[in-house]
């Protein structure tokens, strides 16, 4: 092909319909040559290939179809063993189609899933069909329990296997992995016993374990089981339905030192596990129902550094954490203290700091009212979306932090530069306010502010009766016209409104 | 600035830190890549300029790129300029994180940027494999794999101008191994 100009070229193909079938096929061949997809480098065809094929997730054969595109591309497909490396045991696999698959996946490492079909021919043709290539299966996924008798002892009939998942209740695991498996890093149970998962020294490369349960949590061989797993990445326990757990379990504090993602909804774990390295937190099918509940909430106090990803909750809010615990927040629906109602202001996350009162939880042991300023410092520095920032609420527990840091704070909010809404009930002196709103760059885009009158305040607010408090000359500078909207605060002085008024500012009164 | 000559003896004045999105003009740049540095001596030494191991990315020095053609270089310093200062993939892209976010995401602009002619495309997807820029390769693989997706091996043939270069034997077997492809 390469030695053909392109005239050549299209002088074979010119003269191809005057050809036999079998000249007119290797005609095909040559002008299949000349699409630029097929000039492409054969990594990247597969890579296109890759992408394309994800388009089905469900149906790893779906390559098979790209198998018929023309013969480079089948040459393409079927010399791609990672194309091969998933086989489905389901109700139109045959025995020649195996052979066919196993041999296309060359030396690839495999993965089975046994799907919940009828098989149509004897089962034990699946374990003399994998016999000849079990050290290549890493990974054995049954969605049925019809076949798993088959793989009685898998780990041991499959002596390199690295992922176990069981997606039905399993009766007793001892049965299925009755003895040490050092390979197996990955375990996956929907409901199970899990007496064998406990027996120390079973699972000494275990990273990934994946727990459900019905009615009530298997405490006490789930807490042997995380005692003998030493190496244990990744944690994830759930409950079949929103079945919530609430006993109170009393044991000593289970160490997992490698520990970096916890998914769960249950703050007994939280509280139950010490585990340094987390890294992510998933609050996983959490119950709606408990949302205004006095369980909803984790308990932190156990862990001192923790990144969150709530992804589920549509609220939530901590009980307690450790001193000097260091909080970051990540959202993937909704941030974990802001309430994702659109604003009538625009579509911005509109935050509640009443739910803070939740930080402020009797129970904890060592957190509390003077650690919660600097997380919610923390959470407010992360915020890019902030459209009304409200200080408001029964009892806050910002009545107990120290004025002077919360000014302090506000003062070094560069980065709401959303914010519209500026509601104060309490905290912010009107003195800080008005240093804030001399400088551009913190809340440069406010547009209104509701101040409330509380106890502290009042003693700011006298200075309302001398103007000069408005008067700075940057007060305005650059900024969007301003409505100051006093609460429950004594008339101002007909003179101070005028002066403000040349200010640009439009200042109304709730009457007391 | 670095100075880039094409095929068709273009040459294009580019920001060293435009240049430097591809990881091939970075490693010349850097004397870290003998092999490309000898190819670009050689065609400098055919074309009747010389140039040393130390002048390369010097700004009176042009990098040789013998693959690419103006037009396509030009598409693909766009794509450079509009990225600059964005950090370069790290090496290891093999996790599936990786891979999930080649097959999904791909941005308005770099959407809207590689809407171009099949030939142009094709031409960018060899440019940045050739040049290796990961990030373009990858908007250029997603697109194609977005042209084919959910298409038919007829529907394919016709997108591509391949035909269809099966024998009826071949075709058959082919035909039953589809069924196999059923979702079920």
């Amino acid at each position: 092909m390469d030695g053909l100009s392109s005239q050549e070229m299209m002088d074979v193909i010119a003269d191809k319909e005057t050809m036999s079938g079998q000249d007119c096929t290797q005609t095909n061949i040559l002008q299949n040559a000349r699409p630029a997809i097929n000039q492409l480098p054969v990594e990247l065809l597969v890579a296109i290939i890759s992408m394309a094929k994800d388009y089905w997730e469900t149906n790893p054969y779906t390559c098979i179809l790209f198998s018929g595109v023309c013969r480079h591309w089948r040459s393409v497909v079927l010399g791609t063993a990672a194309f091969w490396k998933t086989i489905v045991m389901n109700g139109r696999m045959t025995p020649d189609f195996l052979q066919e698959l196993l041999r296309r996946s060359q030396t690839t490492p495999l993965e089975i899933v046994v799907k919940k079909h009828v098989l149509p021919f004897p089962a034990n043709i699946i374990w003399d069909s994998f016999a000849a290539v079990a050290d290549r299966v890493k990974t054995l996924n049954f969605d049925t329990p019809d076949y798993v008798l088959c793989f009685r002892d898998a780990t041991s009939f499959f002596p390199s296997l690295e992922n176990l998942f069981y997606r039905f209740p399993l009766p007793d695991l001892s049965f299925h992995i009755p003895r040490m498996h050092p390979h197996l890093t990955a375990l996956r149970i929907s409901i199970g016993r899990l007496e064998g998962l406990a027996m120390p020294g079973r699972f000494p490369e275990l990273r990934w374990l994946q727990l459900g349960y019905e009615l009530s949590i298997p405490w006490d061989p789930l807490l042997k089981a995380l005692q003998s797993l030493p190496n244990l990445q990744v944690l994830r326990i759930y409950p079949l339905d929103d079945f919530y757990s609430r006993t109170v379990i009393e044991h000593p504090i289970i160490t997992l030192p490698e520990l970096k993602v916890l998914i769960t909804y249950d703050d007994q774990i939280i509280q139950l596990i010490d585990a340094p390295k987390l890294i992510y937190f998933h609050a996983e099918n959490y119950p709606t129902r408990y949302d205004n509940g006095p369980f909803c909430g984790f308990n932190f106090r156990r862990i001192t550094r923790v990144n969150l990803t709530i992804g589920d909750l549509s609220s939530f809010y901590i009980s307690g954490y450790s001193p000097g615990a260091r909080f970051s927040f990540y959202h993937e629906n909704v941030n974990p203290i802001f309430d994702p109602i659109p604003t009538s202001y625009s579509n911005g996350f509109k935050i509640l700091l009443e739910d803070l009162t939740r930080f402020d939880d009797e129970d904890t042991s060592t957190g509390g009212p003077e650690t919660s300023l600097p997380v919610f410092a923390a959470c407010l520095k992360k915020t890019i979306n902030l459209v009304e920032l409200r200080l408001s609420g029964d009892d806050p527990p910002w009545r107990f932090w120290n004025r002077d840091e919360l000014n302090s704070l506000f003062k070094t909010l560069k980065c709401a530069t959303s914010v519209r809404v500026l509601i104060i009930h309490w905290g912010l002196s009107f003195a800080t306010l008005c240093d804030i709103l001399s400088d551009g760059t913190i809340f440069p885009y406010l547009e209104k502010i509701v101040y409330f009158n509380d106890e502290e305040n009042s003693q700011d607010l006298s200075d309302l009766h001398s103007p000069q408090m408005l008067m700075k000359e940057r007060f305005t500078k650059d900024r969007k016209p301003l409505e100051i909207d006093l609460q429950d605060f004594p008339p101002v002085h007909p003179e101070l409104l005028e002066e403000i008024g040349r200010l640009g500012i439009r200042l109304t009164q709730a009457k007391k | 600035m670095v100075i880039l000559a094409t095929s068709d003896n273009e040459q294009f004045n580019v920001d060293k830190e435009v240049a430097e999105r591809s990881v091939l003009i970075k490693n010349m740049l850097e004397g870290e890549n003998p092999i490309a540095l000898a190819v670009a001596f050689v065609y400098m030494k055919l074309n009747g300029s010389f140039i040393r191991h130390e002048d390369v990315g010097e700004s009176d020095q042009s990098i040789p790129l013998p693959n690419i053609t103006s037009p396509v270089l030009k598409k693909v310093l766009e794509y450079c300029e509009h990225h600059r200062g964005e950090p370069l993939p790290s090496g290891d892209t093999d996790n599936a994180d990786d891979v999930r976010k080649r097959t999904t995401d791909i941005s308005e602009w770099d959407q809207k940027f590689i809407t171009v002619d099949q030939e142009m495309l094709f031409e960018i997807i060899l440019a940045a494999n050739y040049l290796d820029i990961k990030p373009l390769l990858d908007v250029g693989c997603k697109t194609v794999a977005n042209m084919i997706k959910g298409k038919t091996p007829e529907e394919i043939r016709k997108l591509f101008n391949i035909v269809n270069d099966f024998t009826p034997e071949e075709e058959a077997q082919i035909k039953k191994e589809n069924e196999w492809a059923e979702d079920r």
